[in-house]
C-alpha cells in the first residue's frame, strides 16, 4: 500500500536578501518516522522547519505538509501539528497547569475532525516529567524544565506531526533519556511523525530512524545512521588487551582483523571491544568532505 | 469563532487575575486613581458657575484620558511586549491562536478599564455628594460614548503594538504622546482656547469628540457656548468617533495578522540577543 507522505518537499529555495539560505532541498517524511535534521550552525535547519510550519514563505519549490501548503493552510491543519521552537520566553507570569489547560481547550473544537483529543493536562505533565510543577510559575522553571514545558505545549493537541527545534537544550542526562523514551513512544504508539533538529549526534543516532544532513542550504546526506556510515570511508576501532597490554587498531574491515587476531595462538586476547563508526565520526567526515570541495 | 472568543475571554480573565497579583501592575492603577482622587478632592467646592461644580467639567477629561491610557497606551504596550517575548508567535502555532490571543488582550484591557472607571466614579460621587447632574438621556449618552470610544481606541492600541518594535520606547514615548494628544484634544484646557493651528488637529482626533459628548452630558446646555462650534454637537461627536471605530476595526486585524505572519523564532532570538547586549 502506498500512503501519502506526511511531508513532501521539492526544490525548496529561500533567500534572505542576497544570501541563499536554502538552495534546492528535496525530501519526504512518512507516517510514524522520526527524522533528525543535522547540520552546522547557519546551515538552514531552523529555516527549513519554519517553512514547514508555515512561518516562512519559500521563494521557490513545492512544499506539502499533511497534504496542504503550509502557507495557506487553516486552523484545522494547524490543530494537527505540534511546534516546539528554539528558546521560548512567553507566558512567564502564568502557572504551568492553567497555561496547558488553556492551550488544550483550543484543540477541542478540532477533535472530531482530527480524531485526536487533546491530552489530559495531568497525564501530559507526568509524561514530560513536570508532574510536580503544575502550580509553578513558568518563569520560576529551570532551563530544562522550561524546555519540557515547551515540549508539553507542542504535544498538548496530540499532533500527527511534531516539529522539535533543539528540544533537549538544557536537559540533564536523566531528562534526556526520558525524552528519548517519549519520542519512541510517540512514534510507536501514536504513529506521530517527528522532525527534530539537534546538535547532539549521539541523540540523533539514538532516536532517529533517518538522518538528514543539511550543509550550506543543501541536503548532503539522507539515510539511516548505518547507511550514512557506509557512504564515507570509515574505520571501526578495535581495542583489546594482549598479555595485559592495551592495544588499539583501526580497520576498515574489522571482521577480518578480529578473526585473525583471535586465531593467533601466541598471545592471550582479553577485553576485546569493536566499536563501529559513530554518527559523529560520519558527520564530521561528511562535513569535512563538503568543506574540502 | 464563538469558541475562540470564549477561550479568549477565559484567557483574558486569567491574565487579569495575574495582573491583580503583580504588585507593579496594581501600583500602576492605584497611582492613577490616587491622582484622580487628589484632583477631585482639591476641586470639590469649586464651581464653574453657580450650581455647576467644576468636577462636571473635569470628570469627562479624566474619563477620556483614562480611556486612551488603558485601551490605547496600555494595550499597545502589552502587544509590543508580547510580540517581543514570543507570545504572539506562540499564538500562531496554535489553532485559532491569533483570535484567541486578541480577544484575550481585549478582555484583560476591558477588565482594567472597569476597575479604573468604577473607583473613579465612586470618588467623584463622594466629592460631588452624589450629584452627577445626569438625567436618563445624559446617562445614555455617557454610556454610549464610553462604549463607542472604547471601540474606536482599542484597535489603535493594537496598531501601536504592531507598528512599534521596541517595548521600552513605547512605554517611554507613549506617556509623552498620550499627554500631547490629551492637550491638543482640549482635555487639559478648552480646545477653543488653544492656538488656531492646533484646533483642526484636535477636531480630527476622536479624543476631543469623546470628551465633548461627555461634557455635553454632565454640563448644562448653555455651557455648549465654550465648545468649538458654540454648541453641543452630539450627532457629529458620535459620527467622528464612529468613523474612527470603523477605521480601526478594519485596520487593526489586518496589521496584527501581518506582523504575526512576519514573526519568526529566529527574529525573536536576534532581538533577544540585541536586548541582552543593550542591558
Amino acid at each position: 500500500m502506498v500512503t501519502a507522505p506526511v511531508v513532501e518537499v521539492q526544490g525548496l529555495r529561500l533567500r534572505y536578501g542576497a544570501r541563499t539560505v536554502l538552495d534546492g532541498i528535496d525530501f519526504r517524511l512518512d507516517r510514524g518516522e522520526v527524522v533528525a535534521l543535522l547540520g552546522p550552525n547557519g546551515a538552514g535547519k531552523t529555516t527549513t522547519i519554519e517553512v514547514l510550519e508555515g512561518f516562512r514563505r519559500p521563494d521557490a519549490g513545492a512544499v506539502r505538509v499533511l497534504g496542504e501548503s503550509p502557507e495557506t493552510a487553516g486552523d484545522a491543519w494547524r490543530a494537527r501539528i505540534g511546534v516546539v521552537l528554539q528558546s521560548w520566553r512567553d507566558h512567564a507570569r502564568w502557572r504551568v497547569g492553567p497555561l496547558l489547560e488553556q492551550f488544550a481547550t483550543l484543540y477541542e473544537p478540532f477533535a472530531a475532525s482530527t480524531g485526536r483529543r487533546p491530552h489530559d493536562v495531568t497525564e501530559l505533565l507526568d509524561l514530560v516529567g513536570l508532574g510536580g510543577h503544575r502550580g509553578a510559575l513558568v518563569r520560576s522553571l529551570s532551563g530544562g524544565q522550561r524546555r519540557r514545558l515547551d515540549v508539553a505545549i507542542g504535544l498538548v493537541g496530540r499532533p500527527e506531526l511534531l516539529f522539535l527545534d533543539e528540544p533537549t537544550t538544557g536537559f540533564d542526562p536523566v531528562a534526556r533519556h526520558e525524552f528519548h523514551e517519549l519520542v519512541h513512544a510517540l512514534s510507536d504508539f501514536d504513529d506521530t511523525t517527528v522532525l527534530l533538529t539537534t546538535h547532539d549526534l549521539a541523540e540523533a543516532e539514538k532516536i532517529a530512524g533517518r538522518i538528514l544532513i543539511l550543509d550550506r542550504g543543501a541536503i548532503v546526506a539522507d539515510g539511516s545512521p548505518a547507511e550514512l556510515a557506509r557512504a564515507v570511508p570509515s574505520a571501526s576501532e578495535i581495542s583489546w588487551r594482549e598479555d595485559g597490554v592495551r592495544q588499539v587498531h583501526s580497520a576498515a574491515d574489522p571482521e577480518a582483523f578480529v578473526r585473525e587476531l583471535l586465531a593467533r595462538t601466541d598471545v592471550s586476547v582479553t577485553e576485546l571491544v569493536v566499536r563501529a563508526q559513530t554518527l559523529e565520526e560520519t558527520y564530521l567526515a561528511m562535513i569535512d568532505t563538503e568543506d574540502a570541495r | 469563532m464563538i469558541t475562540a472568543v470564549r477561550a479568549g475571554l477565559r484567557r483574558g480573565l486569567t491574565e487579569f487575575g495575574i495582573s491583580l497579583r503583580t504588585p507593579s501592575d496594581v501600583v500602576f492603577i492605584l497611582v492613577g486613581l490616587v491622582a484622580v482622587g487628589v484632583t477631585l478632592w482639591l476641586y470639590r467646592d469649586v464651581e464653574a458657575a453657580p450650581g455647576v461644580p467644576l468636577t462636571w467639567f473635569i470628570l469627562p477629561s479624566i474619563l477620556t484620558i483614562q480611556l486612551v491610557f488603558i485601551v490605547g497606551y496600555g494595550l499597545g504596550t502589552v502587544v509590543v511586549t508580547e510580540r517581543e517575548d514570543g507570545t504572539l508567535l506562540r499564538a500562531r502555532t496554535l489553532p485559532r491562536g491569533l483570535p484567541v490571543y486578541a480577544s484575550g488582550v481585549v478582555t484583560k484591557t476591558l477588565a482594567e478599564l472597569v476597575c479604573t472607571f468604577v473607583p473613579t466614579l465612586v470618588i467623584a460621587a463622594i466629592t460631588l455628594g452624589g450629584r452627577f447632574g445626569l438625567d436618563a438621556g445624559d446617562l445614555a449618552i455617557v454610556l454610549a460614548m464610553l462604549v463607542l470610544g472604547t471601540l474606536a481606541l482599542t484597535p489603535f492600541g493594537f496598531v501601536i503594538g504592531t507598528v512599534f518594535r521596541n517595548p521600552r520606547s513605547v512605554s517611554g514615548w507613549g506617556f509623552l504622546v498620550v499627554g500631547l494628544l490629551a492637550f491638543v484634544s482640549g482635555l487639559v484646557q478648552p480646545l477653543a482656547a488653544l492656538p488656531v493651528w492646533v484646533q483642526p488637529i484636535g477636531l480630527a482626533l476622536p479624543l476631543y469628540w469623546i470628551g465633548h459628548a461627555l461634557r455635553g452630558a454632565f454640563l448644562p446646555g448653555e455651557f455648549g457656548a465654550f465648545e468649538m462650534f458654540g454648541d453641543w454637537q452630539f450627532g457629529l461627536a458620535f459620527l467622528v468617533v464612529g468613523v474612527w471605530a470603523v477605521g480601526g476595526l478594519l485596520l487593526a486585524p489586518r496589521l496584527l495578522r501581518r506582523v504575526a505572519r512576519r514573526e519568526t523564532a529566529s527574529g525573536i532570538e536576534l532581538r533577544r540577543q540585541a536586548a541582552l547586549q543593550r542591558a
